[in-house]
Order: structure tokens, then C-alpha cells, then sequence
């Protein structure tokens, strides 16, 4: 699953990042193993809004899309 | 110990800059989104010099403000790595590639004090350990702790790096450079393995990887406590991203603004400043007191107290009239940044943005050039790539009038009624809109996707708020009052000898026979050239009717930008973009000037 498809609320763990944005998410945190919470989902292929504790990012859709996730259980 | 080169580096909005400010006393401008500091901001402090650094999420040089951030740590004597507690997770690793450099370091953990409400605990004694390094908890904006932090940079010292850094040791041994640099080239840094004459190094990826694991683990063995979700704060944080409330925010919020700035501040604070105190107790005065020195109907007094005299006009246009509508903007605007509503509205606006080949960021700025059109053209730095900073400065320039430019706007409109300021807002919307679609399909190059960091919703400090508006409303009085002396002393000088009436015969045909204005409209033209908002204020008391009014406002909107924006530009964006925007604005303001009139004036 790609973090693109991730439901609202949903808690996911991330599993590979493509090689093309993968330094740019490194440098942010957020690389295998990295668990993320989606908070919102902006229609229209709106920004994902995703969480990492108390942290909150803006991802454009495209780039959720070069992220892949598992699902996790919750903390 | 003097002498010293001491430099704060970290994160953006993890408050380096309320840190500076707390450490030196000094100001350097606060606010609650990413990308506030984009220049250096330096003071003397504890006799050496502090330099406040821009937020970066690494030193990978992947922009202009990950280069200046670099230049400044490879000559650092000592560098605070700032953090803030409650997105440690996140800032763990730009404390790590600082910590690998090998600079002597001091970690400052930030915002120990929401951390503490979110109830979350940071183990600092436990970082200090594992990197080897102080590690002082602080409340930069409250002060606390700073005086601990200012002690413990004298116990600076490099920090124990990576494992997966043994080649940068023998690099720098090799090449005789130091260990900072060697990290930096094996990461692939092209402009510093140029200067040592070796190849950038490939093992980004492999670096980026070890080190983001060792941030992990740090995190999991130093943070505690899995906090409480939920406040209030980041519900109406999360509602003011969905269309149903953010939408309706937005308008309530322009509401507001309006009711602030356009009624209450420009009508009747206005009103008073300019009508009452200038008008009538202040500008009486000095034009009888100058009248018994200099004597009537000479040069001196057309310079001095004339229409144009620098006494009267000038001082009540900058004083009466624009100081207290740019600081009032100012105050509003200070509002609205440090609650962290900007970065949530950029996210919201996202997909719009497209429309005008950007991203959500881009709003920052144009919200930014609402206050003043010079600094957000700086601010386009935040940006990600060529296109899109060369997109916003060239809308920055034709379409987003500043605040000065704003307040006599709304003077000569706001009169009018509500159908003619909306028919203005909407006709700029409308070449802001078109403008933009043009720029998205000729501009070469790609709009990066958005990615960017949502800080909590805070109430915002009244002192913050306050200190900024006034650093911003003296910057604007320093920067415009030669501007507009220099405009009305030109003035007085061309009308005394005559020159002003046969220039206005000489333009009449672009004034009076292309915009359906008087001709005496052009001496507006003549200072907008100078800046915009001397422009606007030379089209009051032409006593235009209100179609010609819409079209002096609009095109006098649209013109030229100011000459500090346009040096801005030329060093931003180099002498080509520059001067085709010039051409551009010049082009764009006559047109819609033009159909305007055509539609409006009868």
C-alpha cells in the first residue's frame, strides 16, 4: 500500500521510500521503520496532512505515492 | 574565550531566533511558520559574535539557505544545535549531522515547556551522554534556562560522531582539511570536493540511512511518555484544514481585517491622525511658522509647506496617514503568523495554487507582500525551485499591493461603498489569476510538490506581536521617507518652474486619452515609478469620479514596482527576469487600465 491510500486516522508504518525522495524524507525523520498517522485528507488530490508524535507535515499526493506502508497497531 | 564565532543552527521553527534574541538581546524576527530567519542575523555577544542561522533540515546544499547555514558552521568556533522537545523525533537528525561535523557543540532543547504540557519527558542527561556533548533545556521565549546555556558553551566540545563516519577522519587526514569539511564532501557536498580537489562522495544515502537509524533509536531511548492528543489546539488545527471550516475561517478572517484595517483603523484612526492632527493642529502651524521665516510665494515655500511641501504634504502622508495603517497591518499580520494559521492555509490552498503553476507555500509569501511587496520578494527564498521563485516574484510585482499602497487605496475607494472596493479586489484577482496562468505555461522548469512542516496552533504573545510591528513600521519609515521626499521635492521643483504642467500636457494622451483620466493624474504616474504607494498618494484630491477612481487605483495597483523591489529583484532574480518584469507590470497596468476605462469611464 502506498501512503497515498492511507484512510484518515489510519496508523501505517513506512516499509521502502523510493529512491527519488528518499534523502529528502531521511533528512525529515522519515525512512523504514518510521510510523506515521494520516490527520486529514484534502479532496480534490488535496496534501495528505500526517503526523509523527507531535509533529505535523504537508505531503503533496504525488509525493505520498512514492512512499510505501504497512498497516501498524496503535501505540 | 573573545572573539569567538558562536552560531545557532537547527531546524526551521524550532525558535533559534527567539534563542538569539534571548541570548543577545537583540531582534530578530519571530514567527510560528517555517522559513521566518532567511538571512543571517548577527550581534556581538559575550565578546565574540552570535549568528542566527536558517532553518534547514540538513547541509546537503540543496538551496540557498542550506549554503549560507554551511558557510557559516565550517567557520564556526562553537555551534548551539537548537531542538525543539515536543518534534525532537524530527530534529534528532539535523542535531546528528551537526554533532558529526565535529564542531565544538552544545545542544539547546527548546519548547521544554509545551513538551512538559503534552506530557512528554526528554531525557536531556541521557542525550548529553550518548553524544558526549551539554545539553541545557530552555524556554527561549520565556527566557528560561538561558543563562545555563550561555555557561555551558564554555564546556562545548565536539560531540562523539557516527560509526559511519571513518572515512571522513581519513579524508581529512589525506587532504589536510578539516573533519567538518571531509563529512560534508563525503556527502556528497559538490561545491566543497571542487575547493579540496577530490570527488563528491557517493555515500549520501548510506550516511543519511545510519545516521537517521541512530536518531531513532536516541529518540526511543530519550522520549517518554506518549502525551496527550486532543487539546483544542490541534482539533481546530486539523477542522481549519477541511474545505467545510477552512473556507468559511478564511473569509471570516479576511472579515475581520477588513473591519480592522479598512473601517476602523483606515476611517477612523485615520480620520483623527490625518484629518484632525496633521490637517488641522499640526500642519497650520509649521506652515505659519515657516511663512514668517521664508516669506510667501517663493521657492521655499513651495518646497516646504506648498502642495507638495515637505513639511506639510510629505510628513502628513507618511505620518497621518500610511504609519498608522502600515503598523496596524502590521500588528494584524504578526497575528496571523505567529498562530500558525499561514501554513495551514498554505496546505488548504494547495491544489489551488496549481492554477497558477505553484505550491501551497507560494501563499506565504503573497500573503507576506500584503505587508510589504520587498520583504516577501526575500521570502520567495523558501520556495523550492527556480520556477516557482521567478513565478512569485513576477506576481509579487504586478498583482499584491503592500500595505502602504493598501491604506491609501482603501481611503480613495473605501468612500466609494462596498461595490467599488469589490469590483477592485476582484478585477486584481482576476489579472493575479490570469497573470499566473500565463507564467505557469511559459516559465520553464517543475514546481516541487509540497512538503511542509505544520506547527502547532499557539495564542499568540501581545509583546512578540508588538515589538515586530514597530521593527517593521521603522524599517518601512527608514526606507520609504527619502523615497517620498525625493518624489515631492521633484514635484515642487518641476511645478514651480512650470516643467510639471508641460509634462502633464505631454502625457495627456496616455492620462486623458487612454485612461479616461485627468491629466493632472499624471504626476501619479510619475511617483509611482518611484513607489507604488507615493504613486497612490499622489492621485488624492484629483477629485476623480468613482469609475475613474477604480481605474487610477487599479493601474497605479498593477504599475511598476517600487524601486527597493526592484533592486531586490535584480539581485534575486538577475537583470533579464528582472527587466521583463518591469516590462511586464509597465504592459499588464496599462492594458487592464485601458479596458478598465473603457468599461467605466463614460
Amino acid at each position: 500500500m502506498r501512503l497515498c491510500d492511507v484512510r484518515r486516522d489510519q496508523l501505517v508504518e513506512v516499509k521502502a521510500v523510493d529512491a527519488a525522495v528518499r534523502d529528502l524524507l531521511l533528512r525529515l525523520g522519515i525512512g523504514e521503520g518510521c510510523r506515521l498517522r494520516c490527520l486529514e485528507r484534502l479532496p480534490g488530490g488535496g496534501p495528505l496532512v500526517v503526523s509523527r508524535g507531535f509533529w505535523e507535515l504537508a505531503m503533496d499526493r504525488e509525493l505520498c505515492r512514492q512512499v510505501e506502508v504497512v498497516p501498524a497497531r496503535g501505540l | 574565550m573573545s572573539g569567538r564565532l558562536i552560531a545557532l543552527a537547527g531546524n526551521p521553527n524550532v525558535g533559534k531566533s527567539a534563542l538569539f534574541n534571548a541570548l543577545t538581546g537583540a531582534y530578530a524576527q519571530v514567527s510560528n511558520y517555517p522559513g521566518t530567519t532567511l538571512e543571517l542575523a548577527a550581534a556581538p555577544w559575550d565578546g565574540g559574535v552570535l549568528v542566527d542561522t536558517p532553518g534547514v533540515f540538513g547541509l546537503s546544499g540543496y538551496n540557498d539557505e542550506e549554503r549560507v547555514a554551511r558557510d557559516i558552521l565550517l567557520r564556526a568556533d562553537a555551534v548551539i544545535a537548537v531542538a525543539a522537545a515536543p518534534s525532537l523525533e524530527r530534529d534528532l537528525f539535523c542535531v546528528l549531522q551537526l554533532a558529526d561535523l565535529g564542531v565544538p557543540l552544545v545542544v539547546a532543547l527548546n519548547q521544554m515547556d509545551e513538551a512538559r504540557r503534552r506530557g512528554l519527558t526528554v531525557d536531556g542527561a541521557a542525550l548529553a551522554a550518548d553524544l558526549g556533548v551539554p545539553v541545557v533545556e530552555v524556554v527561549a521565549v520565556r527566557g528560561w534556562g538561558v543563562p545555563h546555556l550561555r555557561r555551558a558553551l564554555d564546556a562545548a566540545r565536539p560531540a562523539r560522531t557516527g560509526a559511519y563516519l571513518d572515512d571522513a577522519t581519513r579524508l581529512a587526514q589525506e587532504r589536510r582539511i578539516s573533519l567538518r569539511r571531509a563529512v560534508l564532501i563525503l556527502e556528497g557536498d559538490g561545491e566543497l570536493a571542487g575547493a579540496a580537489g577530490v570527488a563528491p562522495g557517493s555515500g549520501r544515502e548510506r550516511i543519511y540511512r545510519r545516521r537517521a537509524q541512530r536518531a531513532a533509536a536516541l529518540a526511543r531511548q530519550i522520549v517518554m511518555g506518549r502525551g496527550g492528543r486532543g487539546a483544542c489546539s490541534d482539533r481546530m488545527g486539523r477542522w481549519l484544514l477541511r474545505p467545510a471550516v477552512g473556507f468559511p475561517a478564511l473569509a471570516a478572517v479576511l472579515a475581520v481585517l477588513y473591519l480592522f484595517l479598512g473601517w476602523f483603523v483606515g476611517q477612523r484612526v485615520v480620520g483623527f491622525t490625518e484629518g484632525v492632527l496633521w490637517g488641522d493642529w499640526v500642519a497650520p502651524v509649521l506652515r505659519r511658522l515657516m511663512l514668517e521665516r521664508v516669506g510667501a510665494g517663493g521657492l521655499p515655500e513651495a518646497v516646504l509647506v506648498g502642495p507638495h511641501g515637505l513639511l506639510t504634504a510629505t510628513a502628513g502622508y507618511l505620518l497621518g496617514l500610511l504609519l498608522p495603517l502600515v503598523f496596524s497591518f502590521y500588528l494584524a499580520l504578526g497575528f496571523l503568523e505567529d498562530s500558525g494559521y499561514l501554513p495551514r492555509l498554505a496546505t488548504l490552498l494547495d491544489r489551488a495554487m496549481e492554477a497558477v503553476g505553484l505550491n501551497g507555500k507560494a501563499v506565504i509569501p503573497f500573503v507576506l507582500g500584503l505587508g510589504c511587496v520587498t520583504m516577501a520578494t526575500l521570502s520567495t527564498r523558501l520556495l523550492s525551485t527556480r520556477r516557482e521563485r521567478t513565478i512569485a516574484t513576477a506576481l509579487l510585482a504586478l498583482a499584491v499591493p503592500c500595505s502602504a499602497q493598501t491604506a491609501v487605496i482603501l481611503g480613495l475607494l473605501a468612500p466609494l461603498g462596498p461595490r467599488f472596493l469589490a469590483l477592485y479586489a476582484l478585477s486584481l484577482l482576476g489579472v493575479f489569476l490570469a497573470a499566473g496562468f500565463l507564467l505557469r505555461e511559459t516559465v520553464p522548469g517543475r514546481t516541487a510538490p509540497l512538503l511542509l512542516d505544520l506547527p502547532p496552533l499557539r495564542w499568540p504573545r501581545p509583546g512578540n506581536i508588538w515589538r515586530k510591528a514597530a521593527a517593521r513600521s521603522g524599517g518601512f519609515l527608514r526606507e520609504a521617507t527619502p523615497y517620498f521626499c525625493y518624489g515631492n521635492l521633484g514635484l515642487a521643483l518641476l511645478a514651480q518652474g512650470g516643467m510639471l504642467t508641460r509634462l502633464e500636457a505631454f502625457l495627456q494622451p496616455m492620462t486623458q486619452g487612454f485612461l479616461g483620466l485627468p491629466a493632472r493624474a499624471a504626476r501619479a504616474f510619475l511617483l509611482a515609478m518611484i513607489r507604488r504607494d507615493l504613486g497612490a498618494a499622489g492621485l488624492l484630491g484629483l477629485h476623480l469620479d468613482p469609475g475613474q477612481t477604480v481605474v487610477a487605483a487599479l493601474t497605479v495597483t498593477l504599475f511598476l514596482p517600487c524601486l527597493p523591489s526592484l533592486l531586490l529583484i535584480f539581485k534575486e532574480r538577475g537583470w533579464r527576469e528582472a527587466l521583463l518584469i518591469w516590462l511586464g507590470t509597465l504592459t499588464a497596468a496599462l492594458a487592464v487600465g485601458r479596458l478598465a476605462a473603457w468599461l467605466l469611464v463614460r
